[in-house]
């Protein structure tokens, strides 16, 4: 008999969801995730939160708690890195590193996967973008909620999304000195989609708190504005942004808050064996059934790797999956709150494209990890006939890192759709997702992996 | 229908891969007028998928050995002619053994080689430890190759047709080959692409472990197999190994299964310090899932060389297909029963260091003056029926 | 809220219950705490989440562990002067 009926991957909303639900329908169920605690990055808390009944810090936490709640008889797996899931006869093999430091193998069975690994943040490179004190709004929000430490006393809070303000808004709050925000898109446009619109009541009800918020601390918000440089020796001491016109300002601060969207973490997904789709907002993501379903008998996906779509959505379809698994039937209402969601989304992935990587000067880093320059990428396409990832990867270095690409691989992907001519898709977004493992893992952890895999 | 105007070459040249870009390279620099075509991009295939390996150390005495020379000494030569850096590497190869059989097997081997012209010196295990100080301390003696090398094999490859190019060669990726087009003579008018047709006198088949498949379009088929290979892939390392090193000892898999499983532990590092551990080989057809017990013997067998590899991090797996022919040896020539179709593919795990060699025999063919050896063992006709 | 110690690079440096390696160097006032291979570059947390692999330290004696991963514990050694196993 398998370890368990099923093995939910990523604790962040959507999986948290999914297992209380493959719970509720009586299942043996197990929740991996990495990190310390549940929650992910959007319920990113300190361990004395999840006492609280309430809190400012954080988004729904009631919602948070009730989720907690349904997880009484559900197996929370913490510090378990994923790296590799195994379609096998009767079910998957889930295999993870368990402790960061620790790194003790570990090997579980189960009937039933769902993936819910989230996503991570997307930059596109500008010059500067490599100093210490710049970071992802996501990763300085993680230190807020997760520590209650600022990244900074002075930042700016910069790129393109809902996130911004949100993060804005809670830095502000923690006392934090938000000399702008620079939105490089023009949400004025939401209102443009009729069809986003029954999406947009709450959302836009929470935009205009976070934009009230920072009137009323005199932050100014800049539409339509990018970073352009962020200046510093040792660490970021001062911020350009400018405007499609040219229009420039800048700052002085300590720390530079930057996100251009999302990418979703699909690899495990990928070495399993699910299908993929790009979807509006040029991610790669993984195709689902209306039951959450990929083409792979037994593994789910949910939340933000079959599209990116906010946390309400993943919650939604975490539900779905979990009935799903348990075999029980899903509420057409459901379906449909799903789908107003998505709607949204796609309206938000319109509104908020990340810049363009044309701009980004030839001596500048794309790749951070392996520190290959963007004038390398554009030398190789012009003078070695690269013209797709995996050939810029293997010429260049760009994505050969520890990171595995997942930080440059959608910048080396447009910088070679630049200077190819060819689309995106054609370069080919899937070859960044092709990780196995997805996570460094020992060699000590490999060799002890010596019989084929049959069944559970 | 090949439209009014459209150029004809004397060869085309089916893969832009290692092999095809050396037949470029030499059919250009004879002064013919070529075009490479490819379905995928530069080095798509199998070229990207290895490790950049210019060996003679397991090669046994015979026609492959003796190609494997001749390309080792063209490489030098290619060297100079490249535009950019290619990072070739002279470093040397170890083969170390821990018993008594695989001293015996070891002796034997080297004997045989060293007639055929190798460098192959015995060491010890104080010059083992010389010359590799993170080897396991119970591996015995060994053989040092200083002849072995490596190179970064895209950047050959794309700097070869970028020479090609210079010389008047042409490059049509995302080009396929659909089939060939004879005269009434029978011989090679032109080939028919999913992009139309181009006219040519030659067709090159250095389709790598597609080759069987285009030798088939081309009505003269070779059988070419897949042997896939997996490859770890650690971070990047400090100082822990110096030369390409393998176990002589084949460790409990040479296997009876269907798929033939066999692994060796093959370890060398890189320009970039990650340490790259192989190999294995199974025929399991373009079957690319993953088995993790395969993955798990070769970071077994890896370690067991170099004791500090157990906590080192593996970032990346990757496998390929590597070409083979029944008898292991490849393809290489005219093929007679298609007046124009030239063979250069098979090469099995060896293709990087075969290719100057196999683009300089097929210039020669092509050109109808003597070859650099004879390519009877070569032959596309070896096969009898079983083509 | 409770706390400890843990020893940075030989120093005790205050940690509460719950924090990440990542949020005790921050907290510390360091914005980097590793050095590329190549360029020689200062880096420290970048994406907060365990992808980008830039916030690196040697914990304990192991290498190359995520800071922003890692939970600090009561007496944890962490060093940060790695270059990158030059």
């Amino acid at each position: 008999m398998a370890d368990y009926d099923v093995v939910v991957v990523g604790a962040g909303p959507s999986g948290m969801a999914a297992a209380a639900q493959a719970a509720a329908g009586g299942l043996r169920v197990a929740l991996l995730d990495q990190q310390s605690r549940t929650g992910g990055a959007y319920w990113r808390h300190r361990p004395a939160d999840a006492e609280a009944e309430a809190s400012d810090a954080h988004h729904d936490w009631a919602t948070f708690r009730r989720i907690t709640a349904r997880l009484e008889g559900v197996d929370r797996l913490m510090q378990h890195a994923v790296w590799a899931i195994e379609p096998v006869a009767d079910g998957f093999v889930v295999r993870a590193t368990r402790g960061e430091v620790a790194r003790e193998r570990v090997r579980i069975s189960a009937t039933a996967v769902v993936v819910a690994t989230g996503a991570h943040e997307r930059v596109t490179p500008f010059r500067g973008w490599t100093l210490p004190g710049v970071m992802t709004a996501g990763g300085g929000q993680s230190l807020l909620k997760g520590a209650g430490v600022v990244p900074g006393h002075r930042v700016v809070v910069a790129g393109s999304g809902p996130l911004l303000l949100v993060v804005a808004d809670g830095m502000l709050r923690a006392g934090v000195d938000v000399v702008a925000v620079a939105e490089a898109g023009h949400p004025t446009t939401y209102g443009l989609r009729p069809s986003s619109w029954s999406g947009l009541v709450s959302r836009t009800g929470e935009a205009a708190a976070y934009i009230r918020n920072l009137a009323s601390n005199r932050v100014p918000v800049h539409a339509g504005y990018r970073v352009v440089e962020a200046r510093g020796t040792d660490r970021v001491d001062r911020v350009v942004i400018a405007s499609n016109r040219g229009r420039r300002r800048e700052y002085d601060v300590d720390a530079l808050l930057v996100s251009h969207g999302f990418t979703p973490q699909l690899e495990l997904l990928v070495t399993a064996g699910a299908g993929t789709r790009v979807d509006s907002d040029g991610s790669l993501v993984a195709v689902v059934d209306d039951q959450q379903r990929t083409n792979v008998p037994g593994l789910f996906a949910t939340g933000e790797v079959t599209g990116v779509g906010g946390a309400s959505l993943a919650i939604l379809e975490g539900y779905v999956a979990g009935r799903a698994v348990a075999g029980t039937d899903v509420t057409p209402s459901l379906h449909e709150r799903i789908a107003v969601h998505r709607r949204f989304a796609r309206a938000m992935h319109a509104v908020h494209r990340a810049p363009s990587i044309a701009d980004l000067p030839d001596d500048e880093l794309v790749c951070r990890c392996e520190e290959v320059s963007a004038g390398e990428v554009r030398a190789a396409c012009r003078e070695l006939g690269v013209d797709d990832a995996r050939s810029a990867k293997l010429m260049t270095r760009a994505g050969m890192g520890l990171c595995q690409g997942r930080m440059c691989g959608r910048a080396v992907t447009d910088l070679v759709a630049v200077a190819s001519g060819r689309a995106p898709d054609e370069v080919s977004a899937e070859r960044w997702a092709v990780r196995l493992p997805a996570l460094p893992v020992t060699m000590d952890e490999l060799a002890a992996e010596t019989r084929p895999s049959s069944g559970a | 229908m090949a439209s009014v105007g459209a150029p004809a070459y004397d060869v085309v040249v089916v893969g832009a891969g290692i092999v095809g870009a050396c037949c470029a390279f030499e059919l250009a620099r004879a002064g013919l007028s070529v075009c490479v075509v490819d379905r995928g991009g530069v080095a798509s295939g199998t070229t990207g998928a290895g490790e950049g390996n210019i060996l003679v150390s397991d090669k046994a005495p015979g026609p492959e050995l003796e190609l494997a020379l001749l390309s080792r000494r063209l490489w030098f030569e290619l060297i100079d002619e490249l535009p950019g850096t290619v990072e070739l590497e002279a470093k040397g190869g170890v083969i170390v053994t821990g018993t008594d059989g695989g001293l015996r097997s070891l002796a034997a081997l080297s004997a045989g080689q060293r007639a055929s012209g190798i460098e192959a010196y015995d060491v010890d295990s104080d010059r083992l430890r010389e010359l590799e100080p993170h080897l396991a301390p119970d591996l015995l003696v060994g053989v040092h190759y200083p002849q072995d090398m490596q190179v970064q094999p895209m950047l050959a490859t794309a700097h070869l047709l970028r020479r090609a190019r210079d010389l008047g060669a042409v490059l049509r990726l995302r080009t396929e080959v659909l089939g060939v087009v004879t005269g009434s003579g029978g011989a090679v008018t032109a080939i028919a692409t999913d992009r139309g047709e181009i006219a040519c006198r030659w067709v090159v088949n250095a389709a790598g472990t597609w080759g069987g498949e285009v030798s088939s379009r081309l009505r003269a088929p070779v059988p070419v197999l897949p042997r896939r290979g997996f490859i770890l892939v650690t971070e990047p390392l400090g100082d822990v190994v110096r030369h390409k090193v393998y176990g002589a000892d084949y460790v409990d898999n040479v296997a009876s299964s269907a798929e033939g499983l066999e692994t060796s532990p093959v370890v060398e590092s890189t320009r970039s310090g990650t340490v790259l551990v192989g190999a294995s080989r199974e025929r399991v057809g373009f079957d690319p899932t993953v088995r993790f017990d395969v993955l798990g013997q070769l970071a077994a067998q890896a370690r067991a060389l170099f004791p500090v590899l157990a906590t080192a991090r593996v970032q990346r797996t990757y496998r390929g297909f590597r070409p083979y022919c029944p008898d292991h040896l490849p393809v290489i020539g005219p093929d007679p029963r298609v007046d124009g179709v030239v063979h250069a593919c098979g090469h099995e795990g060896a293709g990087i260091g075969l290719a100057p060699a196999t683009g300089r025999l097929v210039a020669q063919a092509l050109a109808g003056t003597p070859t650099s050896m004879p390519l009877d063992a070569f032959s596309p006709l070896r096969f009898g029926a079983a083509a | 809220m409770s706390g400890f110690d843990v020893v940075v690079d030989g120093a005790a440096v205050a940690a509460q219950d719950g924090d990440s390696v990542a949020a005790v160097l921050v907290r510390d006032g360091r914005a980097a705490w590793r050095r590329t291979r190549h360029g020689d570059r200062p880096r420290g947390l970048f994406c907060g989440m365990g992808a980008c692999q830039d916030c690196l330290v040697v914990v304990d004696g192991v290498a190359s562990v995520r800071a922003c991963v890692a939970p600090a514990t009561p007496g944890m050694v962490v060093t940060t002067s790695e270059s990158d196993r030059g």
